[in-house]
């Protein structure tokens, strides 16, 4: 105890580079047997804000898998079982030997250990030990600097949620007590571990880690140096300036594979993929995506500073795939995953495009998970589209492992369209709902007491962080057109890249660029849970007349474009503000109306109906009925031949 | 006699009771094409005049799928993109090695039950006139239909337990014992593996019960037996004592009725027909494949009981 002491103050003694918030020290060892990392941490923390900091308050997230009462546990248990073989050794914890205060200098103030206690910001669940705090013996002045010297012990969970063991495969994140973030009101935002989202100030990561000897390790930053030790374990030094975390990742059974970035104008960066045995062979798939998120997303928002980036391809059934990190991320593919599925191209270009919207951008994810979550949806989507086409539809067979990819049909992207089923689950919030308040099991399953599958969580977390706020981009890009929008995102991303934006200051940028209060979108879309949907709802002819009557079925308003076309090949375009419920247009002449469309460009992405846009008075639908109910027809016979096996 | 004479014998039988073919093809048709029409109508009244349609008359539309998904009730709910192609194929055998049949949507559920009572009426019919010299007449085969109907219903009842042991017990316990054994798995192809083995020893019982309940059958018939559990305890002699011929048997009709299935499977068009004559094709290789089916299904029931005969003819004369 007193070496560890010791080393603490020798770390609390070193100089640090230029503060951003927090700048974290630590050393440790993971001891694969027990799964426990233990060592120490040293904090230097600047009080930003305007006002005294009286207290810390920590994250201790292990913490939300140390028993079935915690909040993240409880709430998932709600409507998942999937926990419920956890072993005993497989669940885990933060545990805090000792904390002492330091001075700026690293001098000794006080033991503040016996000062420990949990709070429940957010439940008053009183199990819940997630959030540390600890009261200050004097409180730390604007702009005063103080250290933190931590002796911990993080026993690794199998993964619950993004992290964890399986096997002797580690995925290392969240895993440290770390600091919140004392905000400029003089307030700690320091929330519960609920859902898998985050917020922490930026700062420099020094990390040493200590792992058997012949392990590949990949973290977050660089490796500065490698030792060997005596015991047949080595230490890997890790280091990373403006980041707001760091994460790491072991297993005797990753392949390495490295590619560089280059680009005629952005900073070229060093890839290095970790790649699992069984999906050897797929390392190209991983890289391509890669690449296309790093050159798009630097074409358009904002150049990859770090010249390094780390991609973990997880563990089978690890639970630890399609995470973001700070220079490092999680894919996720399977053994079998035919090419041209694009699945794991999405997953990449998605985690990897987090870089940019979380990485640099780092909004409170616990509060606006739509500002990273919207953001990047929208772009990895762009991404998508402009490098691998729409994703065709895929299926899997026997339990999952086996894919049959449908040439030539394709799923509707999750942003472009397909809202249909998304009309009555859009109603169940806003997204200006603090994320953390939608609620645990996000997407898990479950009833809504109507008997509606809760696929959404009660807050409809994923609808209103992922898919509405992307469509809510999408719209925009085309109300203002692409280049207006390109230059809003890469404005936001230029004033807002290492910092922590709110929504006001998106919409204030957005506001100013494109020269127009845009206060009515933004109402109706962050603030209201309003659905847009515009339709055709009928059309009158006579010899000498026609008349097209469209219709709002939606509450949300939105200025559209309507095309009519005749049987003498001319084309009116109508444009209506979409205020009143409906409109109608009058044509005098004997030509007969040949199609409608209301939002011909489909301008607002967020209609939730694609199907009542339209109308043709030489309708194809039944020999589409036709066509796709013999289909059935044949599926239905061959089941009925297999109920016969059973007679 | 060796298995191949037998299944020739089959065949023949099979060929010259064509009519048989013909009858439980048409029943099978006519079964389905009530809800085929009301799905038919869900969709294009979904579609209304949109012109969505054209996106749905060339190939597919993902967007339009998911309105009608959540509006839809009944047969409708089982409208989905994998009816087409392969598709069809594999969600039938991934349906049926999972269980996940009778996870069908309600509608679908009871339309299978129905067509499994029916066959189990008309199997009584097929084996009168495969067993006997009577004349392939449909006078004939009502008769031998109603002879064994509820017979063959005790049989099916009781087959149906085990059935329901299988997917309700068997597999959920080797689902647990596979999840046990690649718990700490890191490499996917390790629990591919395993899957393989829960669903071949699925497999596995599955065709015992089906072979017992096959040769339950043929002995009820030849023997005029009326007691279906002594039938049953015949048939379980009898598969036992000739474990050989009757699994060679079942295999070898078995793989031929795979060869089907996968050549259905290669040459099903997906959903990209725009044409009548397009969706006509598919319709009718659909068809075809479906005939290959009721062909395979009266294979079994003829060659069993030719080999059935066969050991019986020859036990007798020894």
């Amino acid at each position: 105890m007193k070496c560890l002491t010791g080393l603490i103050f020798v770390l609390s003694g070193l100089l640090f580079l230029p503060l951003r918030g927090a700048d974290y020290q630590m050393e440790v060892v993971l001891d694969p047997e027990s799964k426990i990392i233990s060592g120490t941490e040293v904090i230097r923390w600047t009080n930003r804000a305007s006002f005294p900091a009286n207290d810390l308050q920590f994250h201790l997230y292990y913490n939300a898998w140390r028993d079935r009462q915690s909040s993240f546990l409880n709430s998932q248990r709600v409507v998942s079982k999937d926990f419920d073989d956890w072993r005993e050794n497989e669940w885990s914890y933060n545990e805090i030997n000792s904390l002492i205060l330091l001075s700026e200098e690293g001098t000794k103030i006080a033991d503040l250990t016996s000062q420990i206690e949990y709070i429940q910001p957010d439940d008053n669940n009183s199990y819940d030990r997630t959030v540390m705090r600890v009261m200050l013996p004097q409180p730390i002045e604007p702009g005063g600097t103080i250290g933190i010297s931590i002796e911990f012990i993080s026993k690794v969970p199998r993964t619950f949620a993004r992290t964890g063991f399986r096997d002797d495969y580690f995925f290392v994140a969240h895993w440290f007590p770390k600091l919140g973030v004392f905000e400029k009101e003089g307030n700690w935002n320091c929330h519960q571990f609920i859902q898998t989202e985050f917020f922490s100030n930026f700062g420099t990561y020094d990390v040493k880690l200590t792992v058997p000897e012949d392990w590949l390790v990949g973290a977050t930053g660089i490796q500065e140096d490698y030792q060997k030790n005596n015991d047949g374990t080595a230490t890997h030094h890790y280091y990373q300036e403006q980041v707001h975390d760091f994460t790491w990742t072991t297993s005797p059974h990753f392949l390495e594979y490295k590619k560089k970035f280059e680009h005629s104008f952005l900073k070229p960066v060093d890839v290095r993929l970790l790649l699992m045995p069984d999906h050897k062979g797929q390392q190209d798939r991983y890289f391509s995506s890669t690449f296309a998120a790093l050159k798009y997303y630097g074409e358009w928002f904002g150049e990859y500073p770090y010249g390094h980036l780390t991609v973990i391809d997880p563990a089978y059934r690890s639970r630890s795939g399609g995470m973001e990190y700070p220079t490092l991320f999680t894919g996720g593919t399977r053994w079998l995953n035919p090419l041209g599925s694009n699945k794991p191209e999405e997953v990449t270009v998605h985690e990897a495009g987090h870089q940019f919207w979380y990485g640099m951008v780092a909004n409170n994810e616990f509060e606006d998970a739509w500002l990273d979550e919207g953001f990047n949806t929208y772009s990895t989507e762009r991404v998508m589209l402009e490098v691998f086409g729409p994703n065709p539809l895929v299926k899997r067979y026997l339990d999952g492992f086996i894919p049959i990819l449908f040439k030539g049909m394709f799923e509707s992207s999750r942003t472009v369209s397909g809202l249909g089923n998304f009309y009555s689950n859009l109603k169940l919030d806003t997204m200006s709902t603090p994320s953390w308040r939608y609620g645990p099991a996000a997407s898990r399953g479950g009833k809504h007491a109507a008997g509606r599958d809760r696929i959404y969580g009660p807050g409809a977390y994923v609808l209103n962080s992922y898919t509405k706020p992307a469509l809510m981009f999408f719209t925009l890009e085309r109300y203002l057109g692409w280049e207006t929008f390109q230059k809003i995102l890469s404005a936001y991303f230029e004033q807002w890249k290492f910092n922590h934006p709110l929504p006001q200051d998106f919409f204030d940028i957005a506001n100013q660029i494109s020269g127009e209060d845009l206060s009515w979108f933004w109402e109706q879309t962050y603030l209201s849970s309003n659905v847009f949907d515009y339709a055709v709802d009928s059309v009158y002819s006579s010899d000498d007349s026609q008349e097209v009557i469209i219709r709002r079925w939606g509450e949300g308003v939105f200025p559209v474009e309507i095309a009519i076309t005749f049987d003498d090949g001319r084309i009116v375009e109508e444009k209506w503000q979409g205020t009143e419920r409906w409109v109608s247009y009058r044509y005098q002449g004997s030509a007969q109306i040949s199609t409608v469309q209301v939002d011909p460009k489909r301008v607002l992405a967020l209609d939730v109906n694609l199907t009542n846009n339209s109308w043709t008075s030489d309708p194809s639908s039944s020999f589409a009925a036709h066509k796709w109910s013999f289909k059935w027809l044949i599926w239905l016979q061959n089941l009925m031949e297999l109920f016969v096996f059973f007679s | 006699m060796s298995v191949i004479e037998v299944l020739v014998e089959g065949f023949n039988r099979v060929l010259s009771a064509g009519k048989i073919i013909l009858w439980v093809y048409l029943f099978s048709f006519f079964l389905v094409l009530g809800p085929t029409l009301i799905v038919s109508e869900m969709i294009e009244e979904s579609l209304g005049q949109s012109l969505v349609a054209e996106d749905l008359s060339t190939g597919f539309n993902d967007a339009w799928y998911r309105e009608f998904r959540s509006a839809t009730k009944g047969f409708g709910e089982s409208f989905r993109f994998s009816i087409a192609g392969v598709g069809a194929i594999l969600d039938g055998v991934d349906a049926f090695l999972s269980g996940k049949i009778f996870q069908e949507t309600l509608a679908v559920l009871c339309l299978g039950i129905l067509y499994l009572a029916s066959w189990i009426f008309l199997s009584g019919g097929v084996l009168h006139l495969y067993t006997t010299n009577a004349p392939v007449t449909f006078e004939h085969f009502m008769k031998g239909a109603g002879i064994y109907f509820f017979r063959f219903l005790r049989l099916a009842v009781i087959a149906g337990l085990f059935y329901w042991l299988i997917y309700f017990y068997l597999l959920p316990f080797l689902g647990d014992l596979v999840q046990e054994h690649t718990r700490e798995a890191i490499d996917e192809r390790v629990a591919f593996l395993w899957m393989l083995a829960k669903y071949l020893v699925v497999l596995i019982f599955l065709i015992f019960v089906n072979l017992i309940v096959d040769y339950t059958k043929i002995i009820t018939v030849t023997k005029r037996q009326r007691s279906v559990l002594l039938a049953i305890v015949e048939s379980f002699r009898f598969v036992l004592g000739n474990v050989g011929r009757t699994l060679s048997l079942y295999m070898v009709i078995g793989l031929l009725g795979v060869f089907f299935l996968c050549l259905y499977g290669l040459l099903a068009p997906g959903g990209l027909q725009h044409s009548w004559i397009g969706v006509m094709w598919a319709l009718v290789l659909g068809q075809i494949y479906i005939l290959s089916r009721i062909w395979i299904r009266l294979l079994f029931i003829a060659s069993q009981s030719a080999l059935c005969r066969t050991i019986s003819f020859r036990q007798y004369l020894s």
